[in-house]
């Protein structure tokens, strides 16, 4: 709790330091048992009311992120520090129900739209089942609050008492935004929440998200594999490689000026519908085997700027001119080139 | 005949016990030798399932109910044109629609002539054989019989693909490649047999934007190294803008607005290609942007009345005309079709008799 004592008006909402999640990996007859580190070393923090966005390839650790610090995950170590109200609450330590009481302050919506609404709950079972075991209210009142997060995520009232089948995908992730939303909550992970969806209803639900934020002041982690979403709706970008975040900065001045050649090569990629514009997509290599990363930096076999320092020692986060932080040995030298 | 490959009004329904389902309500296109043409659309537009008509693949209860698929045998490459269709004339397009799906004329056509790729290569290849026996089995059905020389194509396939050290691929199994190896194993592959045509369903939407890059390289230059056509099926506008001449823009099984990509991204003109182009996040944009979007979501056709199918949607519907009749797609410029009362006043069944050539030669 020692973190409570700064006494400034804008103090974050969320202060992640070293967090990591290892899994372990069983060895072989010859072969001695390993760990895979999903998430080695995540420090971050996410003030109130902003979004930040959190990509990264499939493998690199931001679903394994989003969920540790829900604590839907156990991680293996770190600190995850949680503003509730006016004194921070370090995550990890919290006992069972006390987890219970927080986790009202933080939500979830999931990617699939099907596989995350129960079919045989009614839309209002589904929204109202975090306020009765949450909230505990019930009756008239828990009708009129299930009413109004319908009305707020665009649904129509009177669709109240029918099933998840009958709805189509965008129309169920906003049944799962409206569920989150359930409990006031502080903070939203959204995990891919637009990714199941086709682009005109894409649009919407990144829409409706934008508005709740206005209103209602919330916190999101906007977790994409899609960087032109992430921009879209995001504040700050963190780029993730191999369970470690190797950039971290405002959007608009990631997209412009990236410091990281891994997000250069990401930015490079990104096919755009204008067909005037001609891309110099420089893609190299896959993504390593996450349980036998390389030592030094782990993107170095990929990276056309690599140098031998960069195969030996592992660079750290550290932050470079404008809030700007990037995990690269060469980060000043380097100009690289953006996406606009 | 100038194009390879032609569809003319073509319309496949499925009967179902809630009515009849009209996946593909008279679509045309066409595909000219080693072109390429993007097909986009929404989940529900029928696009894959016209990509399937074509291939006579169409899942169970679905039937073409009209149309022609017209193949120009003219135009194939000359070792596919051997004994595949038996006695008959060269010059004359053939009419897959006609055709038998169990046929052996048809399954001649299938991965010799026209192969496919899909979304998902987990799902679509056999998860208990190699990938060297999967790639093996294509060129035993179609090149030759003599299995060490299937094997020596195969493995000359896994190469051309880029995969590195093939000799060690041909025995592993697909859970051993990642995603991105995979769609490369199913591209060797549907490429083994040296096809004119490649219908690639969504090659790129379960890959990462890295991998997706180079799956998209790797397509355009074996495309010009086979001198194949490839039709694109993709929701994707970034993709179809990359690699495709022509588009044809797709809504409840009718085309409603085909060119060439620079006519039709650049300058839409049907509400709906507009409203497509305007809810894609672009890089381009500041966080600040607001996205444009299109109301509502695509309806299931089944039993679709007689109007327009976007006319719930559109801002700019016009009353008595749109809920009433079904437009005609009509050009607008040379090679420019659009299917918009906004745009002309014909309508559907004055021209339903002459079926239109849309998408053009390229």
């Amino acid at each position: 709790m020692e973190a409570s004592s700064q006494e400034t008006g804008n103090e974050p909402l969320l202060v992640v330091n070293d967090l990591k999640k290892y899994y372990p990996v069983n060895g072989g007859w010859f072969k001695p048992p390993s760990e895979l580190k999903a998430l080695d070393g995540i420090s971050f923090t996410l003030e109130r009311g902003e979004t930040l966005g959190l990509v990264g390839e499939s493998g690199c650790g931001k679903t394994t992120l989003g969920r540790c610090i829900l604590r839907a995950i156990e991680p293996s170590g770190g600190k995850i520090e949680f503003l509730n109200g006016r004194t921070y609450m370090d995550i990890l330590k919290l006992d069972t129900k006390s987890l219970r009481d927080l986790r009202a302050q933080m939500q979830m919506v999931f990617q699939d739209p099907y596989g995350s609404l129960d079919p045989r709950m009614t839309v209002f079972d589904i929204i109202a089942e975090p306020l009765t075991t949450k909230s505990r209210i019930s009756g008239k009142k828990l009708t009129e609050r299930v009413a109004e997060l319908m009305e707020m995520v665009g649904l129509e009232v009177k669709f109240l008492n029918r099933y998840p089948h009958a709805f189509s995908g965008g129309q169920r992730q906003r049944i799962g935004i409206a569920r989150a939303l359930a409990t006031n909550p502080e903070l939203v992970v959204c995990d891919e929440a637009v990714s199941a969806l086709d682009v005109s209803v894409q649009a919407q639900i990144l829409n409706l998200l934008k508005d709740l934020q206005q209103e209602l002041g919330i916190t999101y982690l906007f977790i994409s594999h899609n960087l032109s979403v992430v921009r879209h709706i995001s504040d700050r970008i963190a780029v993730m490689y191999l369970g470690r975040l190797v950039e971290l900065a405002e959007s608009d001045q990631m997209f412009e000026k990236p410091m990281h050649p891994y997000t250069e090569m990401l930015l490079s990629a990104i096919p755009s519908p204008d067909p005037d514009v001609k891309r110099q997509a420089a893609v190299d290599g896959e993504v390593p085997n996450p349980a036998n990363v390389p030592p030094g930096c782990a993107f170095c076999d990929r990276c056309k700027y690599a140098i031998p320092k960069c195969r030996t020692e592992r660079p750290e986060l550290r932050a470079l001119q404008n809030n700007h932080l990037a995990a690269c040995h060469r980060a000043e030298e380097l100009s690289l080139v953006g996406a606009v | 005949m100038d194009d390879l490959l032609k569809v003319e009004d073509l319309k496949v329904s499925f009967p179902l016990f809630k009515g009849t389902l009209k996946a593909v309500d008279g679509v045309s296109y066409s595909v000219g030798a080693g072109k390429s043409l993007g097909i986009i659309g929404e989940s529900g537009s029928g696009k894959s399932i016209t990509a399937r008509a074509a291939m006579r693949i169409i899942p169970r209860p679905g039937v073409i109910t009209d149309g022609k698929i017209l193949l120009d045998p003219s135009q194939l490459k000359p070792e596919a044109r051997v004994e595949t269709w038996h006695g008959s004339d060269f010059s004359k397009p053939i009419d897959l629609a006609k055709m038998h799906p169990g046929g052996a004329a048809l399954r001649k056509v299938r991965g010799g002539v026209i192969s496919m790729i899909f979304q998902e290569p987990m799902t679509s290849l056999s998860p208990v054989h190699t990938i060297g026996d999967q790639i093996t089995e294509a060129i035993l059905l179609h090149r030759t019989t003599d299995k060490k020389e299937a094997k020596e194509i195969a493995l000359e396939m896994l190469d051309r693909v880029r995969m590195s050290n093939p000799a060690q691929r041909f025995r592993e199994y697909p859970h051993h490649l990642s995603g991105g190896m995979r769609q490369r194993a199913m591209i060797a592959m549907a490429l083994s047999c040296n096809p004119s045509i490649l219908i690639a369903d969504e090659p790129t939407t379960a890959l990462d934007v890295t991998v997706q890059s180079q799956i998209l390289q790797l397509m355009k230059d074996l495309q010009s190294e086979f001198n194949m056509a490839i039709q694109y099926i993709t929701h994707d506008l970034g993709v179809v803008a990359e690699v495709a001449d022509t588009v044809a823009v797709m809504y409840l099984g009718r085309v409603v607005e085909s060119g060439s990509v620079r006519q039709v991204l650049k300058n839409p003109q049907h509400p709906y290609t507009k409203g497509l182009i305007g809810s894609v996040p672009q890089m381009a944009h500041k966080s600040s942007h607001r996205l444009q979007t299109i109301r509502g979501s695509v309806p299931v056709p089944i039993d679709p009345p007689r109007r327009c199918g976007f006319v719930d949607r559109c801002d700019f519907a016009i009353k008595g005309k749109c809920d009433v009749h079904i437009p005609a797609l009509t050009p607008l410029s040379s090679g420019h079709d659009v299917r918009c009362f906004l745009h002309s006043d014909k309508t559907e069944a004055e021209n339903s008799s002459k079926p239109h050539d849309i998408a053009g030669a390229a």
